[in-house]
């Protein structure tokens, strides 16, 4: 065993077992049972109502004639968005050669994981005849952007799980060899997918050649993914979606929630587990940076959006803008545009606002602004057809969700949470071999020598 | 070693949980949201209710149609399935007219066979009933109808095409006499149901007849065809009747040449061939280099177990 430890990693110096003890996964303590108990409790009451939503249909929601899409498709697009983290830190920041991203691109691929996991699940639970879902397969129409988007999630899906999965296997080597006390399943499992990884110089080639074209290849599909999500919307002909930038739009938005969401995730582990030598103030500082350009940049957009109709004020599209200007919408409206894009574009400005508490507030405004703007980008829209509403029930002109639908898209949101956790439960948050080599940079050559 | 042992058991029953998951995708019977049909499991038998309709079509074709419901949770739900015993004047297995079952929809319908009907007066009494059901009790359901002679004549006049309409019945003589004041309505067949061609019903003069000008500018099929409907609703003599008509008044219907063309908005059998090598490429080449990664990581596997042995 002994020997097997100095073949495989033995080439890391005493610094390595230190580095290897900080970030290895640490069982949960009171707060992290607590933290699991919650979400669990959450998930597990959504689930509740979502079988009643399987029994009784989807009347038990708000939707009818008009509101079609509820929080659940706004749910959906937001979890795509957040999703394009992964691109964002492990293909783009990787690619522009930017060394700082190394501790936070396992935070990042998990959290692309989870939410177009739980993306792809939102869309079955919009479905009012789930069991029919195979249609959407067997009978797709390929010039729908429906089947377009069942494509490019699947496929976005899969190459974040190998993005996820390839970096890891020298973790998962490390932690089969350097790890006791830790029960039989969990060792097997580290022994299973470590692939019989020695680190010897042709898996090391093979590795690093297939997570560089992985980092190519996700950002194509990251754009496509996004891009055809906002085409869901875009293709057709209504106010507020009958716009030509939707895709950059959408891509924008979705790059500045997922730097949004790693920032709250690394400042959160970085406090539970005591990372401040991983996670430092630099990391904040240079995430913040990023965070205030692609705020910028959705803010561009955001303008085009909202100003080249609001100048012409047309039909349809001028009582849609008035909802959201002021009317119902728009106290909504200017405290997602406030709250989520201005103020952190502001305070991120200043290196004080870099900081890592003030980035984390900063960084839950832009997640929590982010979710609700995707709520302004669906729900009012379906309120102002261009068709009038005539001689319908008047609750079908609102759309407000019920209980059992918030309960439910808070079961997703929490599933994704949950599965975050659990998998750091069970792997490192940071890259631990990355890290070390990082630290002894002579003994990673000398290995490849 | 206690901690990572809570964890696991966490983890298990987690795990235990997908079970229940993979049932509600998988078992057909969970996963539908509306109940389709009754469940009339029990050992007590339920009651129905019966409504029947009696129509005469074409004024030759008599069709008997009786719906069959039963109380469920406050809420009538049609019966799929039984079987309803039609008879002429009383329930009695010589004048039984015939045996029809309900469809899902819980209707039976019966085209009463006309060697089996006794036409020694021209007023009739038809019985539906549901008898000696496991699971359903005894019950019946009886209409009354006259003979009548409900006609449909099409014709165009300096033209103007006009519908002739006459509806007459045997009087006490066995002659035939106009009925005055009945509604009948006049309707266009489409694809899923009846068009209306006019807001309000026409109604039958002292003769019997009535006449309405017939529109121009209604699709019929390529040739032009349409069936024109007259129909008399619930009369509370004559029940329903109905005459069908196909004639070629219709503005003949010219086929989009664009329909069978590939186009972004066509059918999903027309889909544009620039657009399938286009994503097909896509998906050959992306899913290509997804295999060839997976093939990477057995190559890792297969070199770490080189080294071992």
């Amino acid at each position: 065993m002994k020997t097997k430890k100095s073949e495989s990693s033995g080439h890391f110096p005493d610094q390595s077992e230190a580095i290897g003890r900080d970030l290895m996964p640490k069982p949960f303590g009171l707060s992290g049972k607590i933290w699991v108990a919650v979400l669990s409790f959450v998930f597990l009451l959504g689930f509740f109502f979502y079988i009643q939503q399987l029994r009784f249909g989807l009347g038990i929601t708000a939707m009818r004639d008009y509101s079609t899409w509820g929080i659940y498709i706004a749910n959906f697009v937001f979890f795509v968005a957040i999703s394009l983290v992964g691109s964002l830190i492990s293909a783009i920041l990787k690619l522009s050669g930017a060394k700082w991203r190394t501790p936070l691109t396992r935070i990042s691929e998990m959290i692309a994981v989870s939410s177009i996991i739980f993306a792809a699940l939102v869309i079955i639970v919009d479905m009012g005849r789930p069991d029919r879902f195979m249609n959407v397969i067997l009978h797709a129409r390929i010039q729908s952007p429906i089947t377009w988007d069942v494509l490019v999630i699947t496929t976005y899906l899969t190459i974040s799980l190998l993005l996820l999965y390839l970096p890891l296997i020298p973790d998962l080597a490390f932690m089969r060899d350097r790890f006791s006390g830790i029960p039989a399943w969990q060792k097997k499992m580290y022994t299973f997918m470590a692939l019989g990884w020695k680190g010897l110089p042709g898996q090391e080639k093979i590795l690093r050649r297939a997570e560089q074209i992985l980092a190519v290849l996700i950002i194509p599909v990251a754009f496509g993914i996004h891009t055809v999500t906002s085409w869901l919307f875009a293709t057709t002909l209504r106010p507020g979606w009958d716009s030509s930038d939707f895709g950059p739009y959408f891509v924008s938005g979705a790059f500045m929630v997922g730097a949004g969401g790693v920032i709250a995730a690394m400042y959160i582990f970085r406090t539970h587990y005591s990372l401040e030598k991983y996670l430092t103030d630099k990391h904040f500082d240079y995430m913040g940076r990023l965070l205030v350009l692609l705020s910028l940049v959705y803010l561009y957009f955001n303008i085009n959006e909202y100003f080249v109709p609001a100048y012409k004020m047309k039909g349809q599209e001028a009582e849609h803008l008035n909802a959201l200007f002021y009317g119902r919408y728009a106290p909504l409206f200017w405290s997602v545009q406030i709250f989520g894009m201005v103020v952190p574009i502001i305070v991120l400005m200043f290196r004080r606002g870099r900081k890592p508490l003030p980035m984390f507030i900063i960084a839950i405004m832009v997640v929590v602004g982010a979710w609700f703007k995707r709520f302004l980008i669906v729900i009012p829209t379906l309120s102002h057809p261009y068709i009038p509403m005539d001689r319908v029930p008047e609750s079908w002109q609102h759309y407000l969700p019920t209980f059992k639908e918030w309960s439910i898209t808070a079961a997703t949101l929490a599933g994704a949470l949950l599965i975050v956790t659990l998998l750091t439960r069970l792997f490192p948050a940071i890259p631990m071999v990355e890290t070390i080599e990082e630290a002894n940079p002579e003994h990673k050559e000398t290995e490849i020598a | 070693m206690s901690n990572a042992m809570c964890t696991t058991r966490y983890f298990l029953t987690a795990l235990r949980t997908l079970p229940v998951l993979a049932a509600l995708f998988y078992l057909p019977g969970l996963a539908i949201a509306q109940d389709e049909g009754s469940d009339t499991t029990g050992t007590e038998k339920a009651e129905t209710s019966i409504e029947l309709v009696f129509t005469e079509s074409n004024s030759h074709n008599k069709l008997l149609s009786a719906t069959v419901k039963t109380k469920i949770e406050d809420a009538y739900q049609p019966v799929s399935g039984i079987e309803v015993h039609f008879y002429q004047t009383e329930v009695n297995p010589e004048q039984l007219l015939g045996i029809a079952t309900s469809n899902k929809k819980g209707i039976a319908v019966l085209l009463v066979p006309e060697e089996k009907m006794d036409k020694s007066t021209p007023e009739y009494t038809f019985i539906a009933a549901v008898e000696n059901n496991e699971q359903f009790e005894d019950n019946q359901e009886e209409i009354s109808a006259a003979e009548s002679d409900f006609e449909m004549t099409l014709e165009t006049e300096d033209s103007v095409r006009m519908v002739h309409i006459s509806l007459q019945a045997p009087d006490a003589t066995g002659a035939l006499a106009p009925v005055a004041e009945a509604e009948v309505h006049l309707y266009v067949q489409r694809m899923v149901g009846l068009l209306p061609i006019s807001d309000d019903p026409e109604t039958t003069d002292e003769n019997g007849e009535v006449s309405a000008e017939f529109p121009g500018d209604i699709p019929g099929d390529e040739d032009g065809n349409l069936i024109i409907v007259a129909k008399v609703e619930d009369h509370e003599r004559y029940g329903n009747l109905e005459f069908r008509r196909k004639v070629k008044w219709g503005v003949p219907l010219v086929i989009d040449p664009d329909r069978d063309r590939r186009q972004l908005w066509s059918s999903r059998a027309n889909a544009p061939l620039y657009l399938i090598f286009i994503v097909n490429a896509m998906l050959i080449g992306i899913w290509g280099v997804i295999a060839y990664i997976v093939f990477n990581i057995f190559q890792i596997r297969k070199l770490g177990r080189q080294q071992a042995s």
